[in-house]
């Protein structure tokens, strides 16, 4: 089965389908119903970052160095579960400016620098090339591997062989046909290609399946399982050793690799392309971070067992492990299989590239050759008619010259070395990247000359001690640049810098490369001015979630533009019917009407420009607006001010929020005020009622005692003695009211003659008692007093002191029952100083008017009773006093009924209490 | 608001605990010529780390986008009420 003739017509079959994929991908997309709107489609399209590294490569480092392939797959774990803090934010700056490439991005935020895109895109190409070549050299690799069927050889010069360079040239070439046919179709302002992405998705499925497939034949197949696997490599010495990671110097690799892998997963350009530009989802994402993640576990799993399996079968050297998985199964004739593992390579191959070979030909055509090209003014590209037919045509052109460039990397340089190690040498390019988006998303600070500086001079380090010395041994330079350094001179050794050894090969580079290159970025920002487009641009990055509603949008562009100049412009690049749409779209979110609009402001300009840039690149399309729009890029003064009257609106209305809350308490103060006052206004005229009825009760009596002993002379001695103490106890009880609402109105008033003095609290209280004893055998109350032997002396004024006590007691009898009364009265010394509590066994306060019962009238039971038992005033007397004394008075409920009334006295020295 | 912000703290541990997990010095204590169930211990310890990294990952986010869809289902039944 397996003929030379049969192997290419499975390979040109399963390209063929690719197309076939595409096309109905990009049919449905036009149909307006697109096949990969789901997080699934777009994790396995992410899964683009398994190239032929991962499924060649992987085994034949795991053959050589263990487990610490995996850290190429540890770190984009690491940095989708740190998604949350990055990934997430650049999604959304790059959806808010329709970011077209990793070029536009880095440009746009450092003020649509035509000069930085273009430096990013050449750092791209020249460090991702040598990466698409490497995937046509695993390709024609094992292409040439499974040709030699059923002999197992490995071809030692890819390159020298006309027929292997053949495959790869056709290979290229198909490559760059589907790119073009796929990637270029037409200019979409979202820059989405719905059929790449499906066609992609789909070889992430093939690559999985295949690997997977081949991991089971050799773990179950070849031998029972795992543990059987692992118990014959055990046997054998050296491979024993690749069970662990064996010095400390692969520590300091594992960690080197960890961080070039987190840095490659978001910005290698294809990456950067796939996981933000062609996503149409932001929630995707929240299935991807873990899916993806999950994805390279999966196609992991069986990669040692495979290294393993590859080791124990072949003799050592005879057969390269980076093809294992196409060798073991030829080895034991399972053609089925082997023909699945070169497909799966092929998909591993052909998707990278795909990806690779768009998102370069868009950064070359926006960041590289349309700036270029607007700057020849005598182009007149400005002026030239339909201008889309010259982008797409760019493009095309850039996607062949990458594929060229790819295969002519392949052809030159591209067998001296293993898989991993091209693949290593792209990743470290693609971390330059790393300090000026992360720099650029979270510090407004950051400039464009910084960023500049920074990678111009970390790509440099880059070249000298990456790219360069890979040269060196592949023999374009003497091999003495390495060994001895240029021009013999030792400090200058690119893999010993200024003579620091102790690292790696890569780590060394990316120290170097990172120190000069963040040193820079950091220092330099640190020392230029931004302009004024920077600093809008920098505001709109990092203040994303804000900036995109409320300022910045309109800044740009101060002057105003004719409709028909903007809608030329437009119908040029983006095509006259999504024009058109945009236009009427946008008229209608604003409510413009676009029939009788002549000129159009800030907004709109600022809308135009986006569309534009979703085309053409942000740095592309700001020249082109500028070219028809009347009126200045604002100045940096100019934006300081709108940016402070920004801020000026946003601190008007904090402190607006501010008195309005201020104004909230003011009001519930003046309510609750309001409401004080209308009860005390009751309390008011309660008051007077009260004591109207009051008065009126004793002098009723007096009255009509009065009036029949005048008008009846016949009474006899001892009932008109009678009617008299009556008439004389009514009237002591008026007095004594009057008595009362005269102390109180004093007290009240502050006009009331304190005679203070130090007085024994025990004899006060005793004296107290005696004069209410009177009351006490009258109702029949039983009384008990527990006083200490010891009481401190108190200063007050006694006798006000002793009608506090009387007033106690004699509201306790008045409120007990009639049987069994009993009242208590103690006194102890506290923490508060003295305390005097008076205890009854009688019905008690109920509950809620604890408070109320010391205002004035207002007995707790007069509700339920209906009839008033005292005057009301004496625990508001009782209040006055003790409060004037420094103490306190209240209530608590007894237990299981009855009432207890406590005040406290300070023992105090009397000078204090004097003041 | 602070919704987010509880959210930003459990992924930064996330990203803590996983740094923290695949490199040394904690991975090199299973660096170490012993197995489970027939596999070598680092590479078992790896994958076990992995998978339970991936799996709390996937908890996390799944809570957040529910919540995120239930504060936008939220905000669509309010203007009807």
């Amino acid at each position: 089965m397996l003929t030379g003739g049969f192997i290419i017509f499975a390979s040109f079959g399963y390209i063929a389908l690719l197309f076939a994929i595409a096309y109905y991908g990009d049919k449905r997309a036009d149909a307006g119903r697109g096949i990969i709107n789901n997080p699934y489609i777009y994790t396995l399209s992410i899964a683009v970052y398994a190239t032929t590294w991962t499924f060649y490569g992987s085994v034949g480092r795991a053959a050589s160095k263990g487990v610490e392939f995996l850290t190429i797959y540890l770190g984009p774990t690491l940095a989708f579960v740190a998604w949350w803090f990055v990934l997430a934010k650049i999604l959304r700056i790059a959806k808010a400016n329709r970011i077209t490439s990793i070029a536009d991005f880095i440009a746009s935020r450092y003020g649509k620098s035509s000069a930085l895109g273009g430096l990013v895109t050449v750092i791209a190409v020249v460090g991702i090339t040598p990466y698409i070549s490497l995937q046509l050299k695993a390709l024609a690799t094992s292409l040439t591997v499974l040709l030699e069927y059923p002999e197992i050889v490995m071809p030692q010069e890819i390159g020298g062989q006309p027929a292997v360079s053949f495959a790869a040239f056709i290979i290229a070439v198909l490559l760059a046909i589907f790119a073009i046919l796929f990637g270029t179709r037409h200019l979409d302002p979202n820059e989405h290609h719905e059929g790449v992405v499906a066609a992609v998705a789909f070889e992430s499925i093939v690559k999985l399946v295949a690997f997977v497939a081949v991991g089971l034949f050799v773990t179950y197949g070849l031998y029972d399982g795992f543990g059987a696997l692992f118990a014959e490599a055990n046997k054998n010495e050296d491979l024993r050793k690749l069970f662990t990671v064996s010095s400390s110097s692969n520590y300091g690799q594992w960690i080197t690799l960890t961080i070039l892998s987190m840095a490659a997963i978001l910005f290698l350009p294809r990456q950067f392309h796939i996981t933000v530009v062609e996503n149409v989802d932001e929630d995707h994402l929240k299935k991807a971070v873990w899916l993806f993640p999950l994805y390279l576990l999966l196609i992991n799993i069986f990669v040692l067992p495979i290294a393993f399996g590859g080791l124990l079968q072949f003799s050592e050297g005879k057969v390269d492990p980076d093809y294992f998985v196409l060798t073991l199964p030829m080895l034991t004739h399972n053609e089925g299989l082997a023909l699945l593992a070169y497909i799966g390579g092929l998909s591993a191959a052909t998707g990278m590239a795909i990806i690779s070979a768009i998102a370069l030909s868009t950064m070359v055509c926006n960041d590289l050759l349309m700036p270029a090209l607007l700057r020849m003014k005598w182009l007149k590209i400005h002026e030239r008619g339909d201008s889309t037919g010259l982008v797409l045509n760019l493009r095309r052109f850039s996607c062949v010259l990458i594929m060229a460039l790819s295969y002519g990397y392949f052809i030159f340089i591209g067998e001296s070395y293993t898989l991993v190690t091209i693949g290593l040498l792209s990743f470290s390019a693609a971390a330059q990247f790393a300090p000026p988006i992360l720099g650029g998303i979270f510090w407004k600070g950051a400039s464009a000359r910084g960023a500049y500086t920074g990678l111009f001079l970390g790509f440099l380090m880059w070249t000298y001690t990456l790219l360069l010395p890979s040269f060196a041994l592949s023999g374009w330079l003497p091999k003495s640049f390495i060994t001895q350094g240029p021009f013999g001179i030792e400090l200058l050794k690119p893999y010993e810098l200024l003579g620091l050894t102790g690292f790696d090969v890569l780590s060394h580079s990316l120290f170097w490369s990172m120190l000069i290159n963040i040193g820079c970025y950091v220092g330099v920002s640190l020392f230029s001015r931004q302009s004024a487009l920077e600093r809008i641009q920098a505001t709109l990055f990092v203040d994303v979630e804000r900036s995109s509603r409320t300022i910045g949008r309109s800044l740009i562009w101060q002057g105003s533009a004719e409709v028909t100049d903007l809608r030329d412009l437009l119908n040029r690049f983006v095509g006259k019917k999504r024009t058109d749409d945009a236009f009427a779209a946008h008229a209608r979110m604003r409510g413009l009407d676009l029939e009788d609009l002549m000129a159009v402001d800030a907004e709109f300009v600022g809308f135009a420009e986006r569309l534009l840039a979703g085309a053409v690149g942000s740095a592309s399309a700001s020249v082109l607006v500028s070219s028809i729009v009347k009126g200045e890029i604002v100045s940096l003064e100019e934006v300081l001010k709108i940016l402070d009257e920004t801020s000026e609106v946003i601190e008007y209305s904090h402190q607006l929020e501010q008195k309005s809350r201020e104004l909230e308490t003011a009001t519930s103060e003046l309510r609750q005020a309001n409401d004080q006052l209308k009860q005390l206004d009751r309390l008011k005229d309660d008051f007077l009622s009260t004591i109207s009825h009051e008065l009126r009760t004793p002098l009723t009596s007096i009255r009509s005692f009065g009036e029949i002993l005048f008008d009846k002379s016949e009474i006899d001695l001892s009932q008109r003695k009678q009617f008299l103490s009556v008439i004389v106890s009514e009237s002591e009880r008026l007095t004594r009211l009057i008595n009362q609402i005269l102390d109180l109105a004093k007290m009240e008033a502050g006009n009331m003659d304190w005679e203070m003095s130090e007085v024994d609290a025990g004899e006060v209280i005793k004296e107290a008692i005696a004069a209410a004893s009177g009351l006490v055998s009258e109702k029949n109350v039983e009384l008990g007093l527990a006083l200490p032997e010891e009481l401190p002396r108190v200063y007050a004024d006694r006798d006000r002191l002793i009608q506090v006590i009387v007033n106690l007691l004699s509201n306790a009898v008045k409120f007990c029952d009639g049987s069994n009364a009993q009242i208590q009265i103690s006194a102890d010394t506290g923490d508060e100083g003295l305390l005097v509590r008076v205890s009854d066994n009688g019905p008690g306060v109920p509950a809620g008017s604890e408070k109320i019962i010391f205002e004035k009238f207002q007995q707790a039971s007069r509700a339920l009773a209906g009839k008033p038992k005292g005057t009301g005033l004496g625990l508001p007397i009782s209040r006055q006093i003790v409060e004037h004394f420094g103490g306190r008075i209240w209530f608590e409920p007894g237990r299981p009924n009855g009432s207890n009334f406590f005040f406290t006295l300070p023992v105090r020295q009397a000078l204090t209490i004097a003041e | 608001m602070n919704k987010s912000s509880r959210y930003t703290e459990r992924f930064a541990a996330l990203v803590i605990l996983a740094a923290l997990l695949f490199n040394p010095p904690i991975l090199s204590i299973f660096s170490a010529p012993h197995f489970v169930f027939g596999i070598p211990l680092l590479y078992f310890y790896l994958f076990v780390a992995w998978g339970l990294i991936i799996a709390v990952n996937a908890i996390i986010s799944d809570k957040l986008s529910r919540e995120n869809k239930d504060i936008e289902d939220a905000d669509q039944v309010e203007p009807d009420a």
